[in-house]
C-alpha cells in the first residue's frame, strides 16, 4: 500500500541540483539528510545560493541576486518557484522540502479542474485564480508538451439528486461547452433529476510535478532536501521565504486555521471510462485520467491517517459501480490516501517575522484544500507579485522601507 | 429449419445472434450455421475504429436512417450494464470540425447532447471554423465480434472455415435460408457492379490521454479522406484514408505519411505517441445497403437468400437495425412456409 504525503520515515533521496556555480563541498557527499539534524544552520552550514555573504539581509544593493527559499514541494510549492523565477528579476530560487513527487498530495489528487469553495474568498478572486490556471493549463493541453505534464481535456457530467440553488455556477464559462444536460442525458443517472455537462483539464500531480521541477531547473532554481522545522531555519541564507508548506504551516505559521480534510481514493484500471462523473456534493466522483481512472471519495474533517482504510474502499467502488455500472469490471485497484491541506481562504500574504534585530520577509501561499491543482496556478502568480514586492522593498537603499 | 449465415463480420454475427434470439423458441428447431473465409480478427470489422456515426446526408433510402437510430438506441439500452465494456461498448464524446458552417446532420437528436463548438473550442483546431459537440458511443469491432461469437457459442451455433463459391453450394448442402453478409466480396456469389471496395488505412497509437474522438471534414476530398482521430478502449485509431476500387490489403507508405501528418497537425501530441499497429480494410461502399430477399432454385426446392452488405463505413453504426430488419423477412419466410409454433414475440 502506498502513502502519500507522508511526514515521517521513508529514506529521502537527494534532489540538490548544481545552477551557477559550485556547491559547496559540505553537500555534495550528502546521500541521505539526516532529519535529527539540529535546529537552524550551525554557521560553517551554507546553503546554496549563498553567494556572498551578507553581514545583515537588511542591507542590500540594488543589483545584488535576492536568495528565494520555497518550503514546500507539492504543486503550491513548485509552480510558485517556477512563476517566481519567471516574475523576479536577479533572484536565485531553492525549493526546500522533505517531501517531492510523487509522495506528496498533489500526487494522490486526481487533479481535475473543477473548483472548491472558498468561504473566505471573494467569488471574483476565486474566479480569476480559476481562470489564470484554466488558460495556463489548456495551453499546455493543446501543446506538444500534453503528455509530458500530465494535461488532458475530459469531458463530463456533474449530477444532481435535487435542483441545485446555483444551476450556473461561477466557473461555468470558465470552463468549455458549458450546459445543462439533457433529459435523455439523465437517463443514464435515474437517480439523479439535474445535471451540467462540460469540458475541463485534468492536470496530473505524478507528471506535472515533475514538469515542473524540470521548467525550475531550466530557469537556475535549485532544488534541495531537507526537513524545515522553523522558517527561522533559513535566515540569514535566504532573504525571502515562501511558505507553501500546506498543512505544515501548522507548525512552521503557527496556524491553527489550517487541518487536513482526509480523503481516500481509488486509482483503478478502466480504459473504457472517457467521461468524468462528479455527484453534486463532490463527495462521489469517477475521473479519467492518462494511464488509471480515479475514483473517490471522503471528506473526513480533522482525520490525519494516512492509510487506507479497506471499509472506506469497499465504499468509494460501491458509490462510484452505482453512477457507472461498468466499473465492475475494474481492475488493479489500488488504495491513496491525501490529507487536504483546508482553510476557510487561501492564506496568500506577506509576513515580516523578527525576532531580536533579525529580519525575515515571509510570503504565505498555503491552505487550498480541495482546490489546489484548480487554482494553483493563479495563485501561485499572486505569490511571485507579493514575493517580487519584498525583493523591491529589500532592493530600496534606506530609509529602510516597512514590508 | 436450417440457416446459414455468410460472412463472420459484424453484419453476420450480428444477424445471426438477432435471428436465434427471435426465432429459437418458436420454431421447432432452428439449426445456425455461419460460413465464412475470415474470422476476427481478419476481417473489416475488426479494423473499423468503431465510432457510431453516420455519413452526413440524408441516405437515399430513409429506412438507413431508421435503422442507425435502432442501431444507437440498442447499444445505449446496453450502457449501464456491467457487461457494456465486454461487448467493446462505451460512450464517447467528440468533435466534428469543418471548413464553414454546414447543416445540423439529420441524425443529430439520436447522439446525446448535440451542439455547436463554441469560439473557444475552435480555438483548439486552427485549421477549422465551425464544428459540433455530441456524446456518441464506441463499439470496438474486434471486442464486439469475439462477444458475439461467445453470446452465439453459448446458443450453440457452429462457425464453419470455408470459402463459399456459391450460393448453390450451400443450398444443395441442406440450407433452408441463407443469410448473405459477404461485405465487400458480394460480388464473387454474385456479380454487384454497385459493390466497390472503399479502401481505408489506419494507424493504431497509444495515446491514452485522448478521450474525446476528432473527425475532420473536407467536402472537396470526401467522406473519410480527412484526418480522423478515434479513442478506442485501449488504443487510439488514427485514420483518413478512403479509396474507391483499390483493393490493395498491404499497408501503403504514402497512406500511413498522409494519416500521420494530417492528424499530428490536428493533434500535436500525438508525435510522441507509439504506434502499436497499422492495418488495412475495405469499406463494403454501394450507393444503399442491399438488404432484401430473392428466391434461389435449386433442383426442386426453394432456397431463400436474404441479402444484407452494402454497409460501406458505417457497418456498425447500422448493424442492429439491419439485422432486425433481416430477422423480419425471415419472419415472413416462416410465415409462408408455416413453420411458426407461435406468434414471434420481438417483432
Amino acid at each position: 500500500m502506498e502513502r502519500a504525503g507522508s511526514w515521517t520515515g521513508s529514506p529521502l533521496i537527494y534532489h540538490a541540483y548544481k545552477s551557477v556555480g559550485e556547491i559547496p563541498d559540505l553537500w555534495q557527499d550528502r546521500g541521505f539528510v539526516n532529519q535529527k539534524e539540529k535546529r537552524g544552520l550551525p554557521s560553517m552550514d551554507r546553503l546554496p545560493g549563498d553567494q556572498q555573504s551578507c553581514s545583515s539581509t537588511d542591507e542590500m544593493r540594488p543589483m545584488d541576486t535576492v536568495r528565494i527559499a520555497a518550503v514546500g514541494a507539492g504543486v503550491v510549492g513548485l509552480s510558485t518557484a517556477v512563476c517566481i523565477s519567471k516574475l523576479v528579476p536577479r533572484c536565485s530560487i531553492t525549493v526546500i522540502s522533505d517531501q517531492f513527487t510523487p509522495e506528496t498530495t498533489s500526487d494522490v489528487a486526481a487533479g481535475m479542474l473543477i473548483p472548491p469553495v472558498y468561504p473566505d474568498t471573494p467569488i471574483h478572486k476565486q474566479k480569476q485564480w480559476f481562470k489564470e490556471t484554466f488558460d495556463h493549463l489548456f495551453a499546455i493541453a493543446n501543446s506538444a508538451e500534453a503528455e509530458d505534464a500530465g494535461v488532458l481535456l475530459v469531458s463530463g457530467w456533474q449530477i444532481f439528486r435535487s435542483i441545485p440553488t446555483e444551476e450556473v455556477p461561477f466557473w461555468a464559462d470558465v470552463v468549455l461547452g458549458f450546459r445543462k444536460m439533457t433529459e435523455d442525458e439523465l437517463k443514464k443517472f435515474p437517480q439523479h433529476v439535474f445535471g451540467q455537462a462540460f469540458t475541463t483539464l485534468k492536470c496530473e500531480g505524478p507528471a506535472y510535478l515533475p514538469w515542473l521541477e524540470k521548467r525550475l531547473k531550466g530557469s537556475g532554481g535549485l532544488i534541495l532536501t531537507r526537513r524545515v522545522e522553523d522558517l527561522w531555519e533559513l535566515h540569514p541564507s535566504f532573504d525571502i521565504v515562501v511558505n507553501c508548506s500546506g498543512l505544515g504551516s501548522r507548525q512552521l505559521a503557527g496556524d491553527p486555521k489550517i487541518f487536513p480534510v482526509r480523503g481516500q481514493v481509488l486509482k483503478v484500471q478502466a480504459p473504457w471510462v472517457k467521461h468524468f462523473i462528479r455527484d453534486g456534493s463532490g463527495l462521489t466522483y469517477i475521473y479519467p485520467g492518462i494511464s488509471n481512472v480515479t475514483l473517490g471519495g471522503t471528506r473526513q474533517k480533522g482525520d490525519w491517517n494516512l492509510s487506507p482504510d479497506a471499509e472506506i474502499s469497499k465504499g468509494i467502488l460501491s458509490r462510484c459501480c452505482a453512477l457507472e455500472p461498468s466499473l465492475h469490471g475494474a481492475c488493479d485497484i489500488r488504495e491513496k490516501v491525501g490529507l487536504r491541506p483546508t482553510r476557510p481562504g487561501v492564506r496568500l500574504e506577506k509576513e515580516l517575522l523578527a525576532q531580536g534585530s533579525r529580519r525575515l520577509p515571509v510570503v504565505h501561499h498555503y491552505g487550498h484544500g480541495s482546490g489546489g491543482i484548480a487554482m494553483h496556478w493563479g495563485t501561485a502568480l499572486e505569490a511571485a507579485r507579493l514575493v517580487s514586492e519584498c525583493a523591491q522593498a529589500l532592493r530600496t537603499p534606506a530609509p529602510k522601507s516597512k514590508l | 429449419m436450417r440457416v446459414v449465415v455468410i460472412g463472420a463480420g459484424v453484419i453476420g454475427l450480428s444477424t445471426a445472434l438477432c435471428i436465434h434470439e427471435r426465432y429459437h423458441s418458436v420454431l421447432q428447431s432452428l439449426d445456425v450455421k455461419v460460413y465464412a473465409e475470415r474470422f476476427t480478427p481478419l476481417t473489416n470489422t475488426d479494423v473499423a475504429a468503431g465510432l457510431w456515426q453516420p455519413y452526413l446526408s440524408e441516405p437515399s433510402n430513409p429506412q438507413e436512417a431508421h435503422w442507425n437510430q435502432q442501431t444507437f438506441n440498442y447499444l445505449l439500452s446496453h450502457i449501464g450494464s456491467p457487461n457494456a465494456a465486454d461487448m467493446g461498448l462505451a460512450p464517447v464524446s467528440g468533435y466534428n470540425l469543418f471548413h464553414e458552417v454546414v447543416p445540423d446532420p439529420y441524425w443529430k437528436d439520436v447522439v446525446l447532447g448535440f451542439r455547436k463548438l463554441t469560439p473557444r473550442e475552435l480555438d483548439m483546431f486552427p485549421d477549422y471554423s465551425y464544428g459540433w459537440f455530441n456524446t456518441s458511443l464506441i463499439l470496438e469491432g474486434r471486442k464486439y465480434l469475439q462477444w458475439l461469437t461467445e453470446r452465439l457459442t453459448e446458443r450453440g451455433v457452429k462457425f464453419l472455415l470455408r470459402k463459399v463459391e456459391s450460393f448453390e453450394e450451400v443450398a444443395r448442402g441442406g440450407a433452408d435460408v441463407i443469410i448473405n453478409c459477404t461485405g465487400v466480396w458480394a460480388g464473387a456469389l454474385q456479380p454487384d457492379p454497385l459493390l466497390q471496395p472503399g479502401r481505408g488505412q489506419i494507424i493504431k497509437v497509444d495515446a491514452p490521454w485522448m478521450k474525446h474522438f476528432i473527425i475532420t471534414h473536407d467536402p472537396e476530398r470526401g467522406i473519410y479522406k480527412s484526418p480522423y482521430i478515434i479513442p478506442g478502449i485501449q488504443a487510439v485509431t488514427l485514420g483518413g484514408i478512403f479509396q474507391l476500387g483499390n483493393w490493395s490489403e498491404t499497408n501503403n507508405i504514402q497512406d500511413h505519411n498522409t494519416i500521420w501528418e494530417g492528424c499530428c497537425r490536428l493533434e500535436p501530441t500525438l508525435k510522441d505517441a507509439k504506434i502499436v499497429s497499422e492495418c488495412t480494410g475495405f469499406r463494403p461502399v454501394r450507393p444503399q445497403v442491399r438488404l432484401e430477399r430473392e428466391e434461389l432454385h435449386v433442383g426442386s426446392s426453394n432456397t431463400e437468400v436474404i441479402h444484407n452488405y452494402g454497409h460501406g463505413g458505417y457497418g456498425l453504426t447500422i448493424h442492429w437495425g439491419c439485422a432486425l430488419e433481416v430477422a423480419k423477412i425471415f419472419g415472413k419466410i416462416l410465415e409462408e412456409r408455416n413453420l411458426l409454433r407461435m406468434p414471434p414475440s420481438h417483432l
